[in-house]
């Protein structure tokens, strides 16, 4: 084994099909992309070079600046109610009993088991104005006053496509940090409550340090997640009413598959596969920087 | 007009829909505008599309005003701006809503669904002055950005012209002598087709009716002038059937008018 991984001919061979499905599946498309931003094309015609002309026109079209917006909105939401929140709560479990952590943690990641689809069929139902669960359980509660037309009302159309995407990967997050802690030694957990420590200064000062690693995931992958939304937005409200609720990648959809202006399109992938690096430098730069960082 | 608004007020008391339609689709929220214009000034869409007229005229502004006012009167369900054809229809077929608002291509299908159950109007004018107009122009016929198209590259275009062309005046002749349809393209009697029986009552209504309409083109949402366009009035409307205070007429127009410009 050792003259194996030792010889670079026979490292070159091993790894050659993961280089090659990485090429056919990720840097091809990116080149594609990136070279299809610069083009003016519907996807009928030939293209033709158009230079910087589809990221102007994006930048100067208000619906692209608003779906930016909401789309950051959903990743600090993500970030916010499905990391945090679900280190949190996984924190809080591992206090409990066994049998009432294999509960409540199945229970937590039932919706993860669904597709997105089924459930943004499932919460259409629930925020429906006319016949939905949730206007009825308002009736029937006394709390008529607060029926709402939830999905077509600027002032909560996008929270309520915020907490379908939450509710459905919350599980995710928390089976990651629920494993990371159950990772930690428990002599860790033993020496701090040898020495008096506090349940929040155990947290503090050993829990979260050495969940870092975990937490970096689960940041990344709900911020990443939230940015990305595009399922429950175009089975629920396919971005409208207008654009009331397009997200950068509704948008982009849009832009290829109904205004047929696929350079367009490009470009805002460009521009979304560029906000993710930023967002994922940000949240690189905030785990290193960090109290607990691995340098101190 | 007078007639609908006081329909519909009757009905909204109710649990009955008074008028069901497809909003969030956009273009059955955009052809009813239209259909409402056009007792205005039946070339309204299309001098829009030549440039010569604008949304924000006369024809349109007061048809979104009709609209408005439907809204306000409780016309359409709460969910409308939300509702798709694909909810809309059920909910008109089923009984749940009164009227919906839907094209001639539904008319045989519903005929046969819904039986003595179904009838159908023309969108009402707008203006007692325009009566005599009633039912005279309507916005269709056949439309220009669908059918079959043939590969550019392929060897053999006559051919494969020639096939399109039969497979549309198979499914023609399907349409009308086993389905009962006698909408389509081809005159029945020119190719020898016959239907063994008798046309449904509106069917056979809406067929007479063909022969005296005055002034036809293209639906909204068929003669923009580009696929952005199309997109643009389609959402301008779904999100002027939220009824939304803060998405005026005005605003209404003025986005379909930037629709229009879009390329």
């Amino acid at each position: 084994m050792k003259r194996v991984l030792g010889n670079k001919r026979y490292i070159l061979i091993l790894s050659a099909p993961a280089f090659i499905l990485m090429a056919a599946f990720v840097l091809y498309p990116l080149i594609s992309i990136v070279i299809m931003s610069l083009q003016e094309t519907n996807g009928l015609t030939p293209a033709t070079f158009a230079g910087v002309d589809n990221f102007v026109k994006i930048f100067h079209d208000n619906s692209f600046i608003k779906a930016n917006i909401w789309s950051i909105g959903l990743c600090i939401l993500a970030i916010i109610f499905n990391a945090i929140l679900a280190i949190a709560v996984s924190i809080l479990l591992s206090t409990l009993n066994p049998k009432a952590q294999k509960i409540l943690r199945t229970a937590f990641i039932i919706p993860l088991v669904l597709s997105i689809s089924v459930v943004s069929q499932l919460w259409l139902a629930i925020y429906h104005a006319d016949w939905g669960l949730l206007n009825s359980l308002l009736e029937k509660a006394g709390l008529g006053f607060l029926r709402n037309d939830w999905l077509s009302n600027s002032d909560t159309a996008m929270i309520c496509i915020a907490i379908v995407g939450m509710w459905w990967s919350f599980g995710l997050d928390l089976l990651l940090s629920y494993s990371g802690i159950k990772a930690i030694p428990e002599s860790c957990f033993e020496a701090a409550q040898l020495d008096g420590a506090s349940f929040l200064a155990t947290v503090r000062y050993i829990t979260l340090p050495l969940l870092k690693n975990v937490a970096k995931t689960c940041v990344t992958v709900s911020a990443v997640g939230g940015l990305y939304t595009f399922p429950q937005v175009y089975i629920m409200t396919g971005g409208g009413p207008g654009d009331m609720t397009t997200t950068i990648m509704m948008y982009m959809y849009k832009q290829a598959f109904s205004n047929m202006r696929y350079g367009q399109a490009a470009a805002v992938g460009v521009v979304a596969i560029v906000e993710t690096c930023i967002v994922l430098g940000i949240i690189g730069w905030i785990f290193k920087r960090g109290r607990y960082s691995e340098e101190v | 007009m007078s007639d609908l608004y006081s329909v519909v007020e009757t009905l909204a008391q109710t649990d009955i829909v008074p008028i069901s339609v497809g909003a969030k689709d956009g273009w059955p929220a955009a052809m009813m505008v239209e259909g409402f214009a056009y007792s205005v000034d039946p070339e309204c869409t299309e001098k829009i599309v030549n440039g010569e007229a604008s949304f924000t005229d006369e024809p349109y502004t007061q048809a979104a005003g009709v609209v408005k006012e439907l809204m306000n009167k409780g016309a359409f369900s709460e969910n409308v701006a939300l509702t798709g054809i694909d909810e809309a229809l059920p909910l008109f077929e089923s009984g749940k809503a009164a009227m919906m608002v839907n094209g001639s291509w539904a008319v045989a299908s519903c005929a046969e669904k819904m039986g003595k159950d179904f009838g159908y109007f023309y969108f009402p004018v707008i203006n007692d002055s325009n009566v005599d107009a009633y039912g005279k122009n309507v916005a269709g016929g056949v439309k220009q950005n669908s059918g079959m198209m043939v590969y550019a590259g392929t060897e053999h275009p006559d051919e494969a012209a020639a096939l399109c062309e039969a497979i549309a005046e198979l499914r023609c002749q399907y349409v009308y002598e086993t389905n009962g349809n006698p909408f389509t393209v081809y005159k029945a009697d020119t190719m020898g087709w016959s239907y063994n029986g008798d046309f449904a009552e509106p069917v056979a209504q809406l067929a007479s009716d063909m022969q005296n309409f005055e002034y036809s083109f293209g639906l909204i949402q068929d003669v923009m002038p580009t696929a952005a366009a199309t997109s643009g009035i389609q959402d301008a409307t779904s999100k002027f059937m939220t009824n939304d205070d803060s998405y005026t007429i005005d605003d209404y127009l003025a986005d379909m008018d930037k629709a229009v410009q879009e390329e």
